[in-house]
């Protein structure tokens, strides 16, 4: 049995990168808060969380919080959060919610929900996204405007979104336009969600994504925004290093860590991105690869000299880690922002129930402590690798 | 005694502990400290004969139960909540789904499994597909089990957008309907608005929502009801539905029915049983385990005082009628909870039992200790000496079995069947279906219901089969007909003759088949099915049918309005066609054909009114104009002029227009024989600034034999009018002493013409009035004007007023919900009054508890709170008998803890009950009005006033609207002593309790009419109009005290009283004894006797009774019992 103990820094080895759209390039900075707007799509993320789980292990050493105040239904109208108001009431909610928040940044998406509007509704939404955008600008914020996903052809009983799907163009190009008029980021994912006709469906409605379509989608956001894509390779040789050697002493720390792992019920998919390991100039025969103990891979020779592509070790493990207390973070953040009986607590009947509305603050110490876990959580930690060798087969 | 009174002492003991120790433990020992032991429980359940009752499944197996339904294999799925009703701070969200299961067959849940959890309030659930749809909050859940190991591991987000303003009105009541679309309801309080890959859905307020899960089509099926908690088909697919908050029992819906509160909308229908207590839960009996004479029956529960209810539905005209039976279960178990109800494979009856001791979290704290959070349980009921039904074995049988299936005679046999064909898919089971139906000869009618299962199948796997349709839309029974109607509009945009199959319908001899298809035809958005729904009214028209075709006709407008304008709307030439469509429709496209018909000549004597009104509410001047030559008209009936006038008056009070030309034509009007022609006269003389009328005005208020109306409408039509003159008279009418009632007229003219000269002449005025009364209006109009408390404030500075005409005016800013310190401050000087510290500390509240409990007397309560000084009946109803301001108090013993009862008679802002919120309004003119919303529309908003008025304000008129806390006002039982408070609380606690104070289901007369102070009791004298009849109510038990009423003509009285019959025939009124009493009905004599058989035509009809004062001692009891063999559905009426 071989066993080769290895170490070196992964940092300067082989992230590779490319801007994939060439618009400004985006990036978030140390304290930004950035708050995400819109609606089924932003709110459903929160509850599996790996946009945000990929914009934060992006930076593991700045500090960036994230906001997700999505309300299904919602419009650059606010008419989702109107409850027993008006449109202007709804509106008011929607402008006081995001300003309140001092946002560095606001990734707004709307413009799906207006599309079932048509051409006819296009002139009302273009003039309904600019009061929006003016309403918030007091934010000084940088400003995303996310293009609406294109709707799936699931087949038949559900609806054929040939003709939707050019209403959601019209309303995807007024997107750009003002987005190019006011000097603000335009991120459209559809163009990286290119899997193929043949691909697994990213949506179970046409519409929304599933747990495994935001997982898929993290990666086209990243690259929608010009975030450079998750490469990742390591390249070791048999010659660079000397059995049984441990070299260096911090052993290999990511860069970032990875996107954790799509939910397990869903069909599998091709990762858009991969981390790549090879193992060049080994004898003859099967080997596996372990990261702190934990086997990540095993193949043959030949299979480590073309590369491996891995799917899953400690960094998945603590990535997965991260994604969850970024899920429970925006859980307690529901509670706090759109807490339940609000009628009781803080509409027309708080005389009633307005007693406990005292509840409803002490979640953001909740959230405070859980935000100190994502902190921790974002930072790869270092890794040992061993390689050994099994049996020939 | 037993454990009933042990109850009682233990519920003191309950609180001293829970305000003594943590909450934890108190929790403990919350509900009362009852013993949770189910068979207690049980053991206290008093059940109709002929059935008895099972526990099927209790806590540590399942803990707050608040949905439940089974599954084709007869597995009981339970949503349970102790997240409810909100989460805390670091509390893990953690509610589940659990399924129960009979493997043995004894009737016993032997097997638990926890399906899910880590749900935030699940508030309902339904099987199928496999897993389970559960509401979770905000979300429609699908959960499934990949690995079928009876534990879900896949979570799909299926709808989100849901409201959570009120946790206990979220989405709920989850139900596969007939049509295989997954039905659910929603509350008053939630505003939803769902993403569906056809757009948008909104649903603000209640409503029910109808769902297909395959193509994610989403639609609202009906609008309405405050928290609608039930909803189940009959076997024809009629629909349903009970009401948790509201009070009218069993609700008749249908496609595009608005109920009360649907948000936008001005027209409701209305429950089949106004005046009951708030249901939750519905179930139709059916099958072999239930008694014959149950079959069909409605089973709800009336949670609050722990009732499981029975109604008995009967079709009549369009609709239906509602009557409620002896409960199935009553108890007065503190902690019984029925919440839900749902027959089980077994053919027995299940119902889920929240158990708790506090429901409900608007009026009891969120955090009140003594929630439980740990019980609860599934009751099984069946019938005595019924063999149970065999528990059909559907999953997985073959397709053939599951076909034959749909003719069980139990409803939840067929509807299981009908799951399991749907899921299993149009590709394996359609061949299948088409010969099984081939089989079955559409003429012969026994084959009828069969063909409709088959054909609500073709629908659940979502197959048009035109053929089906055709044959059933002709089936001879007509409930078949009107199914295949309704399934006729969900098919219509994909058959090619949807019309053509309507037409008929729309003419059927039956009513509710032509409801059906009027509401069919929106389904069709063209012109013609407009002009075909209008033939509807070629026959007979209910209030259902009225409904219908107006709402018909308003969603329909876009496409005839269009066609009527190119004048190529066919309305068969008949002009109540046209009315109803121009009505229905109120837009001012109506006016040009409308004003043609006048001009022509064309309009009927029956419709012309309501065209004219038409016109008045719609037109400018010179359309107004038209309507004042009918108005002037003396060949025109009188009446019909009045409501014309009236009709232009509003016109000019809402939209500031006038007819053209000369409007002093009314003058003739002024001096008519007919009194309310002449009210209405003066008033729009006014409103039209008809100076030269003024002295007419003058001589009428001065005239002695002028009426009391007519007086009013003079001093406000002069106040109208306006101009130094005028004010001068007026404020000389309120300065002047001979005529009080026109100087209290004068000075609330006053108010309104000069504030500050008003405020000046108010305390001389407020003296004059004897015990205050007529005081109120006084004080309200200052309250209704920008700075007119603060000037009536300066103006009572050292004066001094009677105690009770001060006390009205502390009432009256109270009851305005506005803030006016300083008229308070000034009125208690004024009238030397002292206010106590009203609210209770700890230990008092105990000690209060404690003496309800101990020494209150309930028939002393009963007789403080019907003393017409302390008010509670003006506002307050019993069995819907009583004042509508404030809530119905039926059921309130049963649901409310006492120290909650305490704290709403002396603090009643504390705790607000749902619904009865006060707003408080500012119109742009700078009036203010305080009162309950009854209903809005985008024209007028409606409210209810402290004094059970409603008032309409035009809505472009406000500025400002806010939510308030109770229109009841604090101190009003100031005036009683400890131990009268104690009587009052003990009364209210046992209300809706088994015992006396619980309301009977009997058809007593509860609301009375005394004639007030009339010189003698005659039939000639209750003819006349002019008399006043105040309204009177029998006690709880149904008894009317003869001691209160008022003497008329020596030593009699004279009562009244409505009942309502909505099919003919004769009926029995049932007196506790005929001893003293005359009567007439409908002021035709009628000899009296212990049972008196009257024959009733349909409509309203009033009964007078003579009561000899010195001959009967007895109180009065009056009941409606039907005759044998009658078909006769006669109501009481009842009301304020």
């Amino acid at each position: 049995m071989n066993l080769l103990r290895l170490s070196a820094s992964l940092c300067g080895l082989a992230v590779l990168a490319a801007p994939a759209f060439a618009a400004e390039a985006f990036t978030l900075k140390d304290g930004d808060r950035v708050v995400f707007v819109g609606g089924t799509l932003i709110e459903r993320e929160q509850r599996y969380g790996y946009w945000e789980a990929a914009l934060t292990s992006r930076y593991p050493d700045k500090n960036i919080t994230f906001r997700n105040l999505g309300w299904s239904g919602d419009n650059v109208w606010g008419d989702a959060r109107a409850s027993f108001g008006t449109r202007a009431d709804g509106f008011k909610a929607l402008k006081d919610h995001v300003l309140a928040l001092n946002p560095t940044v606001i990734i707004i998406a709307y413009g799906g929900n207006e599309s079932f509007d048509g051409p006819a509704g296009l002139p009302k939404f273009v003039e309904g996204l600019n009061v929006l955008l003016d309403a918030l600008a007091p934010a000084k914020a940088r400003i995303v405007l996310l293009a609406p996903l294109r709707q799936e052809d699931l087949g038949r009983p559900l609806p054929d979104p040939t003709a939707h799907n050019k209403d959601l163009l019209l309303y995807t190009g007024a997107l750009r336009e003002a987005a190019k008029k006011r000097g603000l980021t335009f991120a459209d994912m559809n163009e990286f969600l290119g899997d193929g006709p043949k691909a697994a469906p990213l949506t179970d409605d046409g519409l929304h994504l599933t747990g495994a379509g935001y997982w898929r989608s993290a990666f086209a956001l990243e690259q929608a925004l010009g975030l450079p894509e998750r490469h990742w390779r390591i390249d070791l040789d048999k010659k660079t290093v000397t059995e049984g050697v441990q070299l260096g002493k911090t052993g290999f720390t990511d860069a970032m860590l990875p996107l954790a792992a799509p939910p397990e019920d869903e069909p599998a998919r091709p990762t858009p991105a991969g981390r790549i390991l090879r193992y060049l100039h080994l004898a003859p025969g099967r080997y596996t690869v372990a990261i702190d103990k934990q086997a990540v891979a095993t193949t043959t020779a030949e299979g480590w000299a073309n590369g491996v592509t891995l799917t899953h070790g400690p960094d998945f493990d603590q990535a997965e880690q991260l994604r969850q207390a970024i899920v429970a973070k925006n859980r307690l953040y529901f509670y706090r922002w759109r807490p339940a009986n609000e009628t009781y607590l803080f509409g027309f009947r708080k005389q009633e129930q307005g007693q406990n509305a005292i509840e409803i603050p002490k979640f953001d110490q909740l959230i405070v402590e859980k935000e100190k876990e994502i902190a921790r959580l974002r930072v790869p930690t270092p890794h040992i690798f061993s390689i050994t060798r099994g049996t020939d087969k | 005694m037993s454990w009933y009174k042990s109850f009682y002492f233990a519920l003191g003991l309950g609180l001293l502990l829970a305000g003594a120790l943590a909450p934890a433990l108190a929790q403990k020992n919350a509900p009362g400290n009852v013993d949770p032991d189910p068979e207690i429980e049980r053991k206290s359940f008093q059940v109709a004969d002929g059935f008895e009752v099972h526990l099927y499944a209790a806590d540590p197996l399942l803990a707050k139960p608040v949905s439940m339904n089974f599954d084709p294999a007869g597995r009981l799925w339970v949503a349970c909540s102790q997240d409810y009703p909100q989460i805390k701070p670091g509390q893990k969200q953690n509610d589940k789904i659990i399924i129960l299961e009979d493997t043995k067959g004894a009737g016993v849940a032997d097997k638990t499994t926890v399906f899910a959890d880590g749900l935030l309030i699940p508030t309902g659930l339904m099987p199928g597909d496999g897993g389970v749809y559960v509401v979770d909050s905000t979300d429609l859940l699908y959960l499934s089990s990949t690995k079928h190991d009876g534990k879900a591991d896949k979570r799909e987000v299926i709808l989100s957008g849901f409201g959570t303003e009120d946790t206990h009105h979220m989405v709920h009541a989850l139900r596969w309907g007939p049509d295989g679309l997954l039905y659910f309801n929603q509350s008053v309080y939630i505003h939803s608005h769902i993403e569906t890959p056809y757009g948008v859905r909104n649903l603000n307020g209640s409503g029910t929502w109808q769902f297909r899960p395959a193509t994610r089509e989403l639609n609202v099926f009906c609008r309405g009801l405050w928290n609608p908690w039930g909803i189940a088909w009959d076997r024809y697919g009629a629909t349903f539905e009970t009401d948790g908050a509201g009070g009218e029992g069993i609700n008749y819906t249908f496609p595009g029915a608005n109920f009360v509160t649907a948000v936008g909308y001005s027209r409701f229908v209305a429950g089949l049983n106004p005046g009951s207590p708030k249901d939750c839960g519905l179930e139709i009996l059916s099958g072999r385990g239930i008694p014959d004479d149950w079959q069909g029956n409605l089973i709800t529960n009336d949670f609050r005082a722990h009732r499981v209810c029975r109604y008995v539905v009967t079709p009549e005209g369009s609709g239906y009628t509602s009557k409620e039976m002896p409960e199935l279960i009553k108890t007065n178990h503190p902690a019984f909870r029925p919440i839900d109800v749902k027959m089980g494979p077994d053919g027995a009856l299940y119902i889920a039992d929240w158990y708790n001791p506090i429901i409900q979290h608007g009026e009891v704290d969120f955090r009140d200790p003594r929630r439980d959070v740990t019980h609860g349980r599934i009751w099984r009921i069946t019938a005595k000496g019924r063999k149970p039904v065999e528990r059909p074995k559907l999953v997985g049988a073959k397709t053939e079995d599951l076909l034959e299936a749909l003719k069980a005679p139990e409803d939840w046999t067929r509807r299981s069947a009908r799951r399991v064909l749907q899921e299993r898919g149009a590709e394996k089971v359609a061949p299948a279906l088409t010969a099984w139906v081939a089989r079955l000869d559409a003429r012969t009618p026994a084959n009828e219901s069969a063909l409709l299962e088959g054909l609500w199948t073709y629908q659940a796997l979502d197959i048009v089969e035109p053929r089906l349709l055709t044959a059933l839309l002709n089936a001879s029974d007509y409930r078949i007909r009107a199914a295949a109607v309704r399934v006729a509009g969900m098919w219509s945009g994909r058959l090619s003759n949807p019309l053509e199959l309507l037409a008929p319908r729309v003419q059927d001899d039956e009513a509710q088949v032509r409801l059906e298809a009027v509401r069919a035809l929106v389904q069709v958005p063209n012109v013609h099915a407009a002009e075909l729904a209008l033939g509807i009214l070629d026959r007979p028209i209910d209030k259902y049918l009225d409904y219908a075709l107006w709402s018909t006709m308003r969603e329909l407008e876009p496409e005839w309005t269009p066609a009527l304008q190119q004048g190529k709307f066919n309305y068969g030439n008949n002009p109540r066609r046209l009315l109803f469509a121009l009505q229905a429709a109120g837009t001012k496209d109506a006016l040009a054909p409308l004003v043609k018909l006048v001009q022509e000549g064309k309009a009927a004597p029956e419709t012309e009114e309501g065209v004219l009104t038409l016109i008045a509410a719609l037109g400018g001047p010179h359309e107004l104009a038209l309507v004042l030559d009918r108005a002037v008209d003396d060949k025109v009936p009188a009446p019909r002029r009045a409501a014309l006038l009236a009709a232009l008056d509003q016109a000019s009070r809402q939209r500031g227009v006038k007819p053209e030309g000369d409007l002093t034509r009314i003058e003739p009007l002024l001096k008519s024989d007919d009194d309310v022609l002449r009210v209405v006269a003066a008033r729009t003389a006014g409103d039209w600034g008809l100076q030269e009328i003024g002295r007419l005005l003058w001589d009428y208020i001065h005239t002695p034999q002028t009426s009391e109306a007519l007086r009013q409408a003079a001093v406000d039509g002069l106040a109208a009018l306006g101009g130094p003159e005028n004010i001068a008279k007026v404020d000389e009418l309120s300065r002047d002493e001979h005529y009080r009632p026109t100087r209290r007229m004068g000075l609330i003219a006053l108010t309104g013409l000069d504030l500050e000269k008003a405020a000046k002449n108010a305390p001389d005025l407020l003296k004059a009035l004897k015990d205050g009364e007529g005081a109120a209006e006084v004080y309200d109009a200052f309250l209704q004007r920008k700075n007119g408390a603060a000037l009536l404030a300066a103006a009572l500075a050292g004066q001094q007023l009677p105690a009770d005409t001060a006390k009205v005016g502390v009432r009256a800013v109270r009851i305005s919900g506005r803030e006016a310190p300083a008229l308070t401050d000034a009125l208690t000087k004024a009238g030397g009054l002292k206010f106590g510290a009203k609210a209770l500390n700890d230990a008092e509240m105990k000690a209060m508890v404690a003496d309800v409990q101990k020494s209150g007397a309930a028939a002393r309560g009963e007789a403080i709170f019907r003393r017409k000084d302390q008010l509670c009946m003006k506002c307050h109803a019993i069995a819907g008998c009583g004042g509508q301001v404030g809530p119905d108090l039926s059921g309130v013993g049963a649901s409310a803890p006492v120290d909650y009862l305490i704290d709403s008679v002396l603090l009643p802002n504390k705790q607000v009950k749902e619904n009865y919120h006060a707003m408080l309004v500012t119109t742009q003119q700078g009036l203010s009005y305080t009162g309950i919303k009854v209903q809005e529309s985008p024209d007028a908003l409606v409210l209810r006033t402290a004094d059970d008025k409603e008032i309409s304000i035009p809505v472009k008129d406000i500025d400002e609207r806010k939510m308030g806390g109770s229109l009841m006002p604090d101190g009003l039982t100031d005036v009683l002593t400890r131990g009268e408070l104690v009587d009052l609380v003990r009364f209210l606690s046992e209300l809706g309790k088994v015992g006396p104070y619980s309301v009977s289901k009997a058809r007593l007369v509860r609301r009375w009419q005394a004639l007030t102070a009339a010189p003698e009791v005659s039939a000639a004298a209750l003819d006349n109009p002019s008399l006043r009849w105040d309204s009177v109510y029998s006690t709880v038990a149904g008894l009317l005290p003869l001691e209160d009423l008022p003497r008329s003509g020596g030593n009699a009285a004279a009562v009244r009283c409505q009942v309502e019959a909505s099919t003919p025939g004769p009926v029995v009124l049932r007196l506790n004894t005929a001893k003293g009493l005359r009567l007439w009905l409908d002021h035709k004599p009628v000899e009296v006797k212990d049972a008196t058989e009257l024959n009733l035509t349909p409509g309203v009809h009033t009964l007078t009774f003579a009561v000899d004062l010195g001959q009967r001692k007895e109180a009065l009891r009056c009941e409606l019992e039907d005759q044998p063999g009658s078909a006769a559905r006669v109501r009481v009426v009842g009301g304020k």
